[in-house]
């Protein structure tokens, strides 16, 4: 925020959706709509890997208002700020097998185990309502938000073994399978599940160098001059209380399922022979209804990026990323970042890492004297191509006054 | 500004509004359905087996075919006895309270459906009695009948009459259970039959005030009549009545499910027995007896039929009664009993004639009838379960109820896996039952469940196991789903044709029903 406006708006929408092993072809029936024939989920199953695949898709907005005043802790140097988010995040990691069982079912694998486990499913959706304290001088930022819990769900299936008998007569689930739900509100934004905190902190550091000048023969003058900016930031830290009655199972079990034991076929009562209550009620125990403690998906953010310059139009851009629960790998980036004109640049990035393997992403600025904005995409590929894996795309604004 | 946030939202609105149909995609999942062993008690009922030492099994039914309502021989007339009692003398009296006024003896003869009875003792019935009195004043009056007795006690009634006007009577009617009571049917001088004694009394209150003008204008008429009468026990001379048995039917067991195909039984025994606790001589005459199925009689012949056979009468002591009982035994030896069977019958069909005491009274009046000993006619059909089946075709309902939503149910395979121990063959179709009531859809074609392994001596000596297939199309499992009842047809053979097989208590077959269903996922 600089020093000559006294209002300040950013907002900012981010969504994604990204599997290392989904392809876009394959997404885009699954979230946008179509049919999911047999070569395609072929063709997807052997993308994957036995275990540890990642998918995840999710929806962040949000406004933050910096209003410059020069009375806030009698220094002129701070200002605040509120904020207001809304975060959805779905990750899961999961095993070519549980893949398998749900789009290709297990009639080709009887006589087999199917380890559909390890996996895990998180979804986690909640609102910040914040405010925070600006350094100007320092560059850094804190803030402390309330949440607003919406809705969480978690299953931890750290085993879970289907085996089909190889003449059909049971159907055996081992499994040991923890999982929590809190959504006795609904699912709707309205929904008061939970409540917790979240900090942020946002340090930026500039990077300079020495300048050697020579003003003549006998005489040099060293003066400094900024060649990029570090930016440590970390958004989410906190957690949430679920504590509108959520429930908790713990099934350690094996279950056998062998049909329905019929004594006299010529002679049985009318009955139910598929009960779906029936089969349920026994997999899954009675829930434990108990309040529980949930750690936000906290990100970590390292990014470098270079000061770009007339004189410097070409500059390098890096950085590392990590999201806590969020069933992602830890991602780094470096790219280049270039100065089209005065009032925009782009910057094209490598990505490894996250929720995908290998991927491309850009970055295009606007910047003028009341308005700054930036489009990205972190899966440039993805974005256009069916062959890619995921989408992804993020959007800010900035408006001063 | 104003087109930046258009952009914004323009940007989301491709990203995430882009749904325009379901999502879908079909899986193939395989599921254990129903798991059961039957074995020849599950498809005959336990009861109607009988194990032999070497575990050979035979059929064995019986069935009560007649009983002899015996009520019927006892019926008394449907009439009401009507007694006028009034004062002998025409003068007209005053007579003070507890003065009796009437009181007289009557003997009741009544008719008896042919029956000339000294005694019986009832297990039901109801005496009604309606008392009409003139009487100007109240009066206390009896019905005594010295002919019954129950635990040594005359019956006796005793009725509270009000006063009448002596133009509107005043009417006391009741009831009594007449439930154990006993009648000496002989009369006052032990001679007769069918002939009860009564005493009627009339006095004038003992509670009234003042004394009542009574002339023989003043009666009382009783109104007495039996109901619902049932005899537990009688003794006299019950006649000499033919009784026709006319042509009746008693439906085979199991047989009703076979519709069609052959069976070529081994030995058979058919016993008629009639069991006489009837104290009376009798001669039976077993018109005809005849195996029924859907297109075809066969009459069974025998050196009985027809034939009047003569029943003795029993022997008692007090009234405990040794019955008699006489057998005619049918076998393939001394009838056409196998042609009779292998007609396939879903019903048997007979008709009789029972003659009472045909050559008259030749015992005195000593027929004597106890309700705890009847006369009925039991058959006894015992079939050792050898034979030989060609295309013998069963076929039944089964009730089945899946309320499961078969929106998503694109095909699917039923899988039956068999281990059979049975020496026959089975060709199984299901049909389902439609909408208009009939069977008409077959889910599946005939796909076979092979017979166990035989010796040289078509003895079992291992299972066959065999995997039946039927794949059933959507509209089908639609149907399979929504219904609820399957026609089950099952055509046997048994092995090695045309030799006969035993069938062993320990044969039976182990079915495993699953299925394997084509389910397209939709996520709208």
């Amino acid at each position: 925020m600089d020093s000559t406006n006294s209002v300040v708006i950013n907002g900012y929408a981010n969504a994604f959706y990204q599997g290392q092993g989904l392809s876009n072809e394959f997404m885009n029936k699954l979230i946008f709509g179509g049919y999911i024939d047999d070569q395609l989920k072929d063709q997807t199953e052997q993308k994957l890997l036995n275990f540890g695949n990642r998918l995840a898709f999710g929806f962040s907005t949000g406004i933050k208002c910096y209003v410059a005043t020069d009375r806030l802790l009698n220094n002129p140097n701070w200002n605040f700020a509120v904020n207001a988010d809304y975060i959805e995040l779905n990750s899961s990691t999961y095993s070519k097998d549980l893949f398998h069982i749900i789009f290709s079912g297990n009639a080709d694998r009887i006589g087999q185990n199917m380890e559909l486990g390890p996996s895990y499913i998180n979804r986690i959706v909640f609102q910040k309502l914040g405010l925070n304290l600006a350094h100007k001088s320092n560059n850094c930022e804190f803030g402390v938000s309330f949440v607003k819990g919406q809705s969480h769900f978690a299953l931890a299936a750290n085993q879970m073994t289907l085996h089909t008998e190889s003449d059909l007569s049971a159907i055996s689930l081992e499994t040991n399978t923890y999982m929590q739900s809190a959504n006795k509100q609904g699912n709707k934004i309205g929904a008061f599940n939970g409540a917790g905190f979240a900090l942020n902190f946002t340090y930026s550091l500039p990077i300079k160098v020495k300048n050697h000048q020579s003003s003549s023969l006998s005489k040099e003058t060293v003066a400094t001059k900024e060649i990029g900016t570090i930016t440590l930031q970390m958004d989410n830290i906190g957690a949430v209380a679920w504590n509108n009655s959520p429930s908790t199972y713990q099934i350690d079990t094996t279950y056998s399922y062998a049909g329905y034991e019929v004594d006299n076929l010529f002679n049985i009562d009318n009955v139910n022979w598929v009960d779906e209550n029936t089969i349920s009620d026994s997999i899954l125990p009675q829930p434990r209804v108990s309040n529980y403690w949930t750690v936000l998906p906290a990100v970590f953010n390292l990014v470098y990026v270079s000061k770009l310059t007339t004189s410097h139009p070409l500059g390098s851009v890096a950085g590392a990323r990590y999201q806590l629960n969020a069933d992602m790998k830890p991602m780094v980036y470096g790219g280049v970042n270039i100065r089209l004109h005065r009032k925009l640049s782009t910057s094209v990035i490598g990505i490894v890492g996250g929720y995908g393997t290998i991927t491309t992403g850009i970055r295009i600025n606007y910047s003028s004297n009341l308005i700054r904005a930036f489009a990205s995409c972190n899966n440039v590929i993805g974005l256009i191509s069916k062959k890619g894996y995921g989408k992804n795309i993020n959007l800010g604004l900035q408006c001063r006054f | 500004m104003r087109k930046l946030l258009c952009l914004y939202f323009s940007i989301l609105l491709l990203f995430f509004g882009c749904r325009k149909e379901s999502t879908t995609w079909d899986a193939d999942y395989a599921l254990p359905l129903i798991h059961t062993k039957l074995d020849i008690g599950n498809l005959l009922g336990d009861t109607n087996l009988l194990v032999h030492a070497d575990s050979s099994l035979s059929l064995s039914i019986q069935r009560e075919i007649y009983r002899m309502d015996v009520d019927s021989f006892f019926e008394t007339p449907d009439t009401t006895i009507s007694q006028i009692h009034k004062l002998l003398t025409p003068a007209t009296l005053s007579i003070g309270p507890g003065f009796t006024f009437i009181s007289e003896a009557e003997e009741s003869t009544y008719s008896i459906a042919g029956a000339e009875l000294k005694y019986f003792m009832l297990k039901g019935g109801v005496l009604n009695y309606e008392l009409i009195s003139y009487v100007t004043g109240p009066t206390i009056d009896s019905i005594i009948l010295p002919c019954a007795t129950k635990a040594g006690v005359e019956f006796s009634e005793v009725l509270y009459v009000p006063t009448s006007d002596g133009i509107t009577p005043a009417i006391v009617a009741g009831s009594v259970d007449l439930n154990g009571y006993e009648f000496d049917l002989t009369g006052s001088n032990g001679l007769k039959y069918n002939t009860m004694t009564s005493k009627a009394s009339s006095t004038i209150d003992p509670a009234f005030s003042s004394n009542v003008t009574i002339s023989q204008a003043d009666s009382i008429r009783i109104n007495v009549s039996f109901q619902d009468i049932s005899p537990a026990r009688a003794l006299g001379y019950f006649g000499n009545d033919l009784i026709e048995i006319p042509l009746d039917s008693v439906a085979i067991p199991y047989m009703e499910n076979i519709v069609s195909g052959s069976l070529d039984i081994d030995q058979v025994q058919l016993d008629v027995t009639i069991k006489n606790g009837l104290g009376v001589d009798m001669q039976v005459n077993i018109e005809q007896l005849n195996s029924l199925n859907t297109t075809s009689i066969v009459a069974l012949t025998h050196s009985s039929i027809g034939i009047p056979i003569n029943l003795t009468r029993p022997m008692k002591t007090g009234w405990t009664v040794a019955s008699e009982i006489h057998t005619e035994s049918f076998s393939n030896s001394t009838s056409n009993l196998d042609e009779f069977l292998e007609n396939l019958p879903k019903e048997m069909s007979y008709s009789a004639q029972l003659q009472l005491n045909p050559f008259g009274d030749v015992n005195s009046h000593g027929d004597f009838f106890n309700y705890e000993y009847p006369l009925h006619a039991n058959i006894n059909l015992e079939v050792p379960l050898c034979f030989a089946a060609n295309k013998l075709t069963l076929q039944d309902t089964l009730p089945i109820q899946i309320d499961q939503d078969t929106t998503n149910i694109q095909s699917g395979s039923i899988i039956i896996n068999a281990v059979n121990n049975f020496p026959l063959s089975a060709e199984i179709q299901a049909f389902v039952l439609e909408e208009n009531g009939l069977f008409t859809d077959s889910i599946a074609t005939s796909t076979t469940i092979e017979p166990a392994v035989l010796n040289l001596s078509n003895e079992v000596i291992s299972s066959s196991t065999s995997q039946v297939i039927l794949t059933v199309n959507k509209d089908q499992i639609t149907r399979l789903m929504q219904t609820d009842q399957l026609l089950i047809k099952v055509v046997f053979n048994t092995a090695n044709l045309p030799s006969m097989i035993k069938i062993m208590d320990w044969h039976d077959i182990d079915l495993n029903l699953n299925v394997i269903l084509n389910y397209q996922h939709t996520i709208n």
